[in-house]
């Protein structure tokens, strides 16, 4: 792992973890658990398409047990550490195809962490009914993933323009 | 990553839209449900939807306590202590299906249609 790597991840995860800060003081509009913008996934993009999906999975969840312990409960925990596996395997995957862009990668992962959500929430409760929120939860992920996309896509275009200067 | 939307995106974006579209219509489509299951404590009992009443529940552990009203065939959620207030939030229902769901408290509020017939035998 060379140091500028390291510095990265570091950064990233500092960068994170004011993103979940500022989004924790959101007030939620419309009442449906699970439902949110997901600003602090802009570093894990940033992680994923810099430095390959293993370190953005661990990336992934150091940051979730780390905005978990300081703003949310435990139950959040489990919730977002389930969401973020399905999240990042279906990532990792989408990323290998040409035919897919950031904005599709971000949009399935966000669906992913959804469902892996709603997954864990049926087995929990052992409820089925909980499916029910599929739909909205769905197009929520579709909004929040193009938006996170979007963003993700200019910074690093900016970045990757910025470090290649800076190289040489 | 040259071009910022590639033929992958809108198939992902129209598979994910279809989805939750057809979701959407067989709810729409749903009949006014007719009673309404609540269950909590890991137990559940059945009432009507056309008789208005207020019904509270409280958590083994004395902790959740949630109340909930039916008026007019509607089912909602007119108060809890659990952190989120989720529950609260929610929109009345009155649909077949359709549900209240309170996570912390475990309590679980859904429309059926008339099947429990055999209740009233």
């Amino acid at each position: 792992m060379k140091t500028r790597d390291i510095t990265e991840l570091g950064l990233l995860l500092s960068i994170g973890f004011v993103l979940s800060y500022l989004e924790s003081q959101i007030p939620v509009i419309i009442a449906v658990p699970g439902m949110k913008i997901g600003l602090a996934n802009i570093a894990t993009m940033f992680v994923l398409y810099r430095q390959g999906s293993l370190k953005a999975f661990f990336f992934m969840h150091l940051r979730v047990l780390l905005t978990g312990f300081l703003f949310a409960g435990a139950s959040t925990i489990i919730f977002s550490l389930c969401g973020g596996i399905l999240c990042i395997v279906v990532m990792t995957i989408l990323k290998r195809f040409d035919f897919i862009s950031i904005l599709g990668v971000s949009m399935a992962g966000a669906i992913g962490h959804n469902m892996g959500q709603i997954i864990i929430a049926c087995i929990i409760s052992q409820n089925i009914r909980i499916l029910y929120y599929f739909p909205v939860l769905c197009l929520s992920a579709v909004v929040s993933g193009l938006f996170i996309g979007y963003i993700s896509f200019h910074f690093l275009k900016l970045y990757n323009k910025m470090v290649t200067k800076n190289h040489e | 990553m040259k071009k910022i939307i590639k033929k992958g995106d809108i198939l992902i974006f129209v598979f994910a839209l279809a989805l939750s579209c057809i979701f959407f219509i067989i709810h729409i489509l749903a009949p006014s449900g007719g009673s309404v299951v609540i269950s909590s404590n890991g137990e559940e009992i059945v009432y009507p939807l056309n008789k208005d009443m207020e019904i509270s529940l409280v958590n083994d552990d004395n902790k959740g306590r949630n109340r909930v009203i039916i008026k007019d065939g509607y089912v909602y959620m007119e108060s809890a202590d659990c952190p989120d207030l989720i529950c609260v939030k929610h929109k009345p229902v009155s649909k077949n299906g359709e549900c209240i769901i309170c996570l912390p408290n475990q309590v679980y509020v859904e429309v059926m249609n008339d099947i429990d017939n055999n209740i009233d035998n």
